[in-house]
C-alpha cells in the first residue's frame, strides 16, 4: 500500500478517490445526468464489481474510471494524480501506464498476433523491444497461451483471446484492472476461467474492477458497488469479501 | 519531447498493405502509371539525346559546313579555288584543325562479274587526325597522296568484301568512272566505317559502299569548289570562329554574309536538344496529372482504410497511443503505399523502355536522379493525401471509436 506523509502524520493515500462528480451529456437540448453526485473511494489492492442494469450509469463511471471520457464536475483522484484538466495526449499517457482495459469484445487487433498485441501497450510506453519481448512472454506464460504466440486473433477461442487481452491489460504493470463485462461475450465454462484468472491477479496483489451485470460474476470480488439511475445505491461486501 | 514510434509504424504500415494486397495494388495503380510515365518518358528522352549526340559525334562535334546560301545570281567567283584554301589556311591557322572541300564522286565498280556503287569522299590528309578511322589493312590518304594526285583510294571493309570477296585488298585496284573518265585505283588501305546505331536505323540500308580517296585527284588545279568541309580547333568556340570565318569569305569574295551559310553539327545537335526537352516537359506534365489521380486514389483508400480501422484506433487509444501515434501510423502506411507505388512504377517505366530500346537498338540511358526524385515524389504524394485521412483517424474520440461496429 502506498502511503503518504504529511503534517498531521501517515495518511493512507487511496487508490481511487471520487468527490461529488457528476457527468452530464448534452444531446442537443437534451440534458442526461449520467451521474450524479458520485462519493467514492478504492484502495490499492481490491477486487471490486460494479453492477447496474444499462442506463444506470455503470458505463459512463467506467469511461471515466478509465480516463477515456472526463467528469462535467467533481474530483476524481487516480493513483494521487487529479483526472480533470488534463489534454487528450495526456489522458492517453495516463492511460498506459495507469489502467489495463479488458473488453467484453476482447478488443485484440486484428491481423496482429498475439505477441504482438500484448506487446503494443508497451510500444507506447517505449519500452526496450527485447524488454518488451521478455514481459509479453512472462504475461502469456502467466495465462496459459504460451503455446499460442504467434496465432492471430481470429484463431483463438472467446475464452483465450480474453486470456490475451488480460496479458496485454497487465502489460504496464498499471495500478489498476479496468474490466468491462469481461464475460459477456463468454461460455460459462469459460467465464468461470477468466474469473479465476481475475482472482489469482488479485491474490497476486493486482487491484481489479469488474462492471458487470451477472450476480454470478460479481461473487467473485470482494466488495459489490450497484448502481441505478445515476447513484450508487448499494455498496456491500461479499462473502469472500467477508472472509478475509 | 516526442518522439515518433518508426520502426513499429513501418511495420504495421507494411503488415496493412501487404494484409489487403488486391486492394493495395489497385491503390497503387494511379501512381504506378503515373510514376511509370515520367520515368518512360524522362528516360526516352535522355536516350534519344544520347543517340542524338552519337549522331553528331559520327558526324563530327565541331565540323562546320560552308556552303552558298540565298544566292540569286551565282558568279564564278563565289567559289572556292586552291589558292582561297591557302589563303584561309594561312588567315586561320590553328583556329582550324581541317579544311578542304566537301565533294565526293560516286560509280559503280564491276570485278568478277560483281558491280557494287561506290561513294568515294574527297579528303585531305590528316582527316584522320580530325576524325575517328579505324584502319584495318594499309595505311590512310597522306600529304604526299594529296600533292601528287595520286590515283589511291582507302575502301570501306564492305566494299572489299562485296567486290574481292575478302578484307586485305590493299594493292589490288579497282576500274572508277571519274567525270567519265575511266580511271585505275590503287587500294591503300582499307578501313571500317563504325556507324552509332540510331543513325543507320535513320538512313536504313545503305545501297552505297563506302571510300576515301585524295581531293586532289579528281579536280583540275582550276577547279571551283561550292563547299567547304570544316573542323575547327577544340580550343576555339566553334561559334566565334563560325562568325569569323562567314565575314572573312563574304568580304574575301564580295558578298554579304547573308550570301552564305555556316552549318554546324553543333547547332544542330542544339535544336534537336531544346525539342527534345520541351516534348519532354510537356509529356511529363501530363504524366503529373494522372500522379494527381493516384494520390487522390490513396486518399480515398486512407479514408476507406481509416473508417474500417475506427475500432483498432479506438483500442490503440485507450491503450494509450496518442494523437501522433496515430497520426503518423496512418501517415506512414500512405507514403509507404505510393512510395512502393512509386518503386514498381518506376521499375515497370524502366522495363518498358529497355523493351523499346532493345528493340530499337538504341543504348538506354536512365538517370539515376530521376529514379531518386521519382521515388520521393511518390512519397511526398503519399504524405500529402494521407495526411487528411490521419488526421480524422488522430482525432477520433476512443470511446466513440470503441463502440464502433
Amino acid at each position: 500500500m502506498k502511503m503518504k506523509s504529511n503534517s498531521e502524520g501517515i495518511v493512507m493515500e487511496k487508490m481511487i478517490s471520487i468527490k461529488n462528480l457528476n457527468k452530464i451529456y448534452k444531446a442537443g437540448s437534451v440534458e442526461v445526468h449520467a451521474l450524479k453526485n458520485i462519493n467514492l473511494e478504492i484502495d490499492y489492492g481490491e477486487f471490486i464489481a460494479i453492477m447496474g442494469h444499462s442506463g444506470s450509469g455503470k458505463s459512463t463511471l467506467m469511461n471515466i474510471l478509465g480516463c477515456l471520457d472526463k467528469p462535467t464536475d467533481g474530483q476524481y483522484l487516480l493513483d494521487g494524480i487529479s483526472i480533470s484538466k488534463q489534454k487528450p495526449d495526456e489522458l492517453s499517457l495516463i492511460r498506459n501506464k495507469k489502467i489495463g482495459f479488458v473488453f467484453q469484445a476482447f478488443n485484440l487487433i486484428p491481423r496482429t498476433n498475439v505477441l504482438k498485441n500484448v506487446e503494443l501497450p508497451m510500444i507506447y510506453a517505449k519500452t526496450k523491444p527485447s524488454q518488451r519481448k521478455q514481459r509479453a512472454l512472462e504475461l502469456l506464460e502467466k495465462v496459459g497461451l504460451t503455446e499460442r504466440i504467434h496465432h492471430l486473433p481470429n484463431e483463438l477461442s472467446g475464452g483465450q483471446k480474453q486470456r490475451v487481452a488480460i496479458a496485454r491489460a497487465m502489460a504496464n504493470n498499471p495500478p489498476i484492472i479496468l474490466a468491462d463485462e469481461p464475460t459477456g461475450n463468454l461460455d460459462t465454462q469459460s467465464s468461470i476461467e477468466i474469473m479465476e484468472l481475475f482472482t489469482n491477479l488479485h491474490k497476486e496483489g493486482n487491484s481489479i474492477i469488474v462492471v458487470t451485470h451477472e450476480p454470478d460474476i460479481a461473487e467473485y470480488a470482494d466488495r459489490v458497488i450497484v448502481f441505478k439511475d445515476g447513484i450508487i445505491i448499494e455498496d456491500r461486501r461479499t462473502e469472500r469479501g467477508c472472509l478475509k | 519531447m516526442f518522439k515518433i514510434i518508426w520502426l513499429e509504424n513501418i511495420k504495421i504500415a507494411f503488415q496493412s498493405i501487404s494484409s489487403n494486397k488486391m486492394r493495395s495494388l489497385l491503390t497503387m495503380l494511379g501512381i504506378i502509371i503515373g510514376i511509370s510515365s515520367v520515368i518512360a518518358i524522362v528516360s526516352i528522352g535522355d536516350s534519344m539525346k544520347g543517340a542524338m549526340n552519337d549522331i553528331y559525334k559520327d558526324i563530327g562535334k565541331n565540323r562546320a559546313f560552308l556552303y552558298f546560301y540565298r544566292m540569286d545570281d551565282i558568279r564564278s567567283t563565289d567559289f572556292f579555288y586552291y589558292d582561297d584554301l591557302e589563303l584561309l589556311e594561312e588567315r586561320f591557322g590553328d583556329k582550324l584543325s581541317y579544311l578542304c572541300p566537301s565533294e565526293s564522286v560516286q560509280s559503280d565498280v564491276t570485278l568478277n562479274k560483281k558491280t557494287i556503287k561506290l561513294n568515294m569522299e574527297c579528303i585531305d590528309a590528316e582527316f584522320d587526325k580530325v576524325q575517328e578511322i579505324k584502319m584495318l589493312y594499309g595505311r590512310m590518304i597522306n600529304k604526299n597522296d594529296i600533292d601528287r594526285k595520286s590515283k589511291s583510294v582507302v575502301l570501306e571493309q564492305n566494299a572489299a568484301i562485296k567486290l574481292f570477296g575478302k578484307e586485305n585488298v590493299v594493292g589490288n585496284t579497282i576500274r572508277v568512272k571519274i567525270d567519265n573518265n575511266l580511271e585505275d585505283l590503287l587500294i591503300i588501305g582499307v578501313y571500317k566505317k563504325e556507324v552509332s546505331p540510331i543513325l543507320s536505323l535513320l538512313q536504313g540500308p545503305s545501297t552505297t559502299e563506302d571510300s576515301y580517296i585524295p581531293y586532289t585527284m579528281p579536280y583540275p588545279s582550276s577547279y571551283g569548289f561550292s563547299q567547304l568541309d570544316i573542323f575547327i580547333n577544340e580550343k576555339y568556340s566553334v561559334n566565334s570562329v563560325g562568325d569569323e570565318f562567314l565575314s572573312y569569305v563574304a568580304n574575301l569574295k564580295n558578298r554579304e554574309t547573308e550570301n552564305y551559310r555556316f552549318y554546324t553539327a553543333q547547332e544542330d545537335q542544339e535544336s534537336a536538344d531544346g525539342i527534345l526537352g520541351g516534348m519532354s516537359v510537356a509529356v511529363a506534365a501530363i504524366a503529373a496529372i494522372s500522379l494527381l489521380v493516384g494520390g487522390i486514389g490513396i486518399m480515398n483508400i486512407m479514408l476507406v482504410s481509416v473508417t474500417e480501422r475506427t475500432r483498432e484506433i479506438g483500442i490503440k487509444k485507450a491503450l494509450g497511443a496518442r494523437t501522433n501515434d496515430v497520426l503518423f501510423q496512418f501517415i506512414i502506411e500512405s507514403a509507404a503505399l505510393s512510395a512502393l507505388g512509386g518503386i514498381i512504377g518506376t521499375a515497370l517505366g524502366i522495363g518498358l523502355v529497355m523493351i523499346g530500346g532493345a528493340f530499337i537498338s538504341i543504348p538506354i540511358v536512365v538517370n539515376p536522379s530521376s529514379v531518386i526524385i521519382a521515388v520521393v515524389f511518390s512519397m511526398i504524394i503519399g504524405i500529402f493525401f494521407g495526411f487528411y485521412p490521419a488526421k480524422k483517424a488522430a482525432k477520433a474520440d476512443p470511446i466513440e471509436s470503441l463502440r464502433y461496429e
